[in-house]
């Protein structure tokens, strides 16, 4: 029935191309001599895994099973099994890829693609009863996805707030959690892979602003801070499931900026930033939109490159030097990056330092 | 020293697809040794000629992104140092995607390698490593069909 003879032939409803959802790679969870099985990002927190069923002499056969975070932290966790998260679809969209060379090189091209009820997927295409994420199948990447556990975590809330300050609040938190989400999973390739391509427009000046929404996009659902809870009646509490560890890296900065001297110095050394910005023609201090590209000679690169490393350390962001350093970009970009960050942070350590926020602890008397 | 006998083995080993290797950064790569052992590798009965070809010369490549026929993975064959460890891949992998199997070999096959005869990686903890061919292993001469994969 495959190979030679062609495909199964697949009883559905014809689609078009664009009608199926849009989805971006994040990473292979099974592969072997090409990928089988892959996680991918999709739009509205709706992620999807791509899995591999046949192919003929010039197409492979693809389908998209859409999931939720909740099933699919059950799948990595061998609670339940790839045949299972089929069974919880109405049905499925199967499509043909086939690699072809043209101008700007080898691309994939979709064709055939086709929604197919669930209990029309012929039993060859289907996971059997023990279709469980073994360890022995997965790749580096599905490990890493096995070993990080989102868990609740608390931002309490207190004092008088305005409607501004919940939107202000997540805002800045996701784009500082994301900045550390993607600095901590270089080694997933589709990760590494989007940090480059967003440093690698600093050769024609940076777009900070990029940078941070471009990393927020990357994260896929089930790394996303969600809403466990929300309650506000002076005081509340924020519950969001995320990677602790990243938000705790927020919260040791943020707490460690509750100091009256750091925050003094961290303030001064941003408006002494600017002094310098200004008095060597430096442009873009606090532009977060593209800058033009400038020639920095020796002494200013040492001076701007002993303020990164300054900010580095008051930020408390020591483990991300090496990374910083090897993402790329020059003295001045880094620098700015980190100007970019701090203006981020500063706005969270502010609302802590007024009592509005306090990361990683609730604010609720009762905790039942 | 590890690099000094990187450049020997490089030398002295004619590899088949060589031109396609050393377009590649790092390929074969410096861990990758010449062995002699007792391979295994998944195969159909009787073999066929795809049986032994890497899967940067077969289509259609199994491809969900643009660089993933570009390793240099792709130009190697697949071998497990062991049949159990064969098996027991194979069975995880068909549980997951049936289809699987009887596309890519539904059998097992011995290979006699010998340290003339190409660079292997080492075997990772499921026992699975890459293996390099020279031109002049004839690699259908040297293995044999064990028996299906049940």
């Amino acid at each position: 029935m495959s190979n030679k003879k062609g495909m199964v032939s697949l009883k559905g409803n014809l689609i078009k191309s664009s009608e199926v959802p849009r989805y971006n790679f994040f990473a292979h969870l099974v592969d072997f001599d090409g990928p089988l099985l892959s996680l991918f990002r999709g739009e509205n927190n709706k992620d999807a895994l791509f899995m591999w069923v046949d192919n003929d002499s010039s197409r492979n056969r693809w389908c998209i099973i859409p999931i939720v975070r909740s099933d699919l932290n059950d799948y990595l966790s061998q609670s339940i099994t790839l045949k299972d998260l089929i069974n919880r679809q109405d049905f499925l969209i199967y499509f043909n890829y086939r690699e072809t060379i043209r101008k700007e090189g080898r691309v994939l091209v979709r064709s055939s693609c086709k929604e197919v009820n669930i209990e029309d997927i012929p039993e060859k295409y289907m996971p059997k009863e023990n279709s469980y994420l073994f360890d022995g199948i997965c790749t580096p990447e599905a490990m890493s996805l096995k070993s990080e556990v989102c868990s609740n975590y608390d931002l309490g809330i207190d004092k008088e707030l305005y409607f501004d300050d919940l939107a202000i609040i997540p805002k800045k938190f996701i784009e500082l959690y994301s900045f550390h989400y993607a600095l901590d999973h270089l080694h997933i390739p589709a990760v590494k892979d989007r940090v480059l391509e967003l440093t690698g427009k600093w050769k024609g000046g940076i777009s900070v602003v990029n940078m941070f929404s471009g990393l927020k996009n990357l994260i896929p659902s089930i790394h996303k801070p969600r809403v466990q809870s929300l309650a506000y009646n002076s005081p509340g509490n924020i519950k969001l499931n995320l990677i602790a560890s990243l938000a705790d890296e927020i919260k040791i900065s943020v707490s460690a900026s509750m100091s009256a001297i750091r925050t003094k110095r961290m303030a001064n050394l941003y408006d002494s930033t600017y002094r310098y910005f200004s008095n060597n023609g430096i442009s873009g201090f606090d532009t977060e939109g593209d800058v033009k590209q400038e020639f920095l000679i020796d002494e200013v690169k040492a001076n701007l490159e002993k303020r990164v490393r300054i900010f580095i350390k008051l930020l408390k962001l020591d483990a991300y030097d090496r990374v910083m350093q090897w993402i790329g970009g020059n003295e001045l970009q880094r620098l700015r990056t980190i100007l970019a960050y701090y203006r981020r942070f500063k706005i969270l350590s502010e609302y802590q330092r007024e009592g509005k926020l306090l990361i990683g602890q609730s604010l609720l008397i009762d905790q039942s | 020293m590890t690099n000094n006998l990187t450049i020997k083995v490089n030398e002295v080993m004619d590899y088949l697809y060589a031109d396609e290797l050393y377009a590649l950064p790092k390929c074969p790569p410096a861990r990758a040794k010449p062995t002699k052992m007792i391979a295994w590798r998944w195969t159909f009965s009787p073999h066929t000629d795809k049986c032994f070809s890497p899967v940067a010369v077969l289509d259609p490549k199994r491809v969900l992104t643009g660089s993933d026929s570009t390793k240099c993975s792709c130009w190697a064959l697949s071998m497990f140092e062991s049949q159990n460890a064969a098996v027991a891949r194979m069975q995880e992998l068909d549980s997951l995607i049936p289809n699987f199997k009887p596309t890519k070999g539904d059998h097992v096959s011995q290979v006699n390698l010998t340290e003339i005869d190409g660079v292997a990686t080492p075997p990772d903890a499921r026992g699975h490593f890459d293996f390099h061919p020279c031109k002049s292993f004839d690699l259908k001469s040297n293995s044999k069909v064990i028996g299906p994969i049940p």
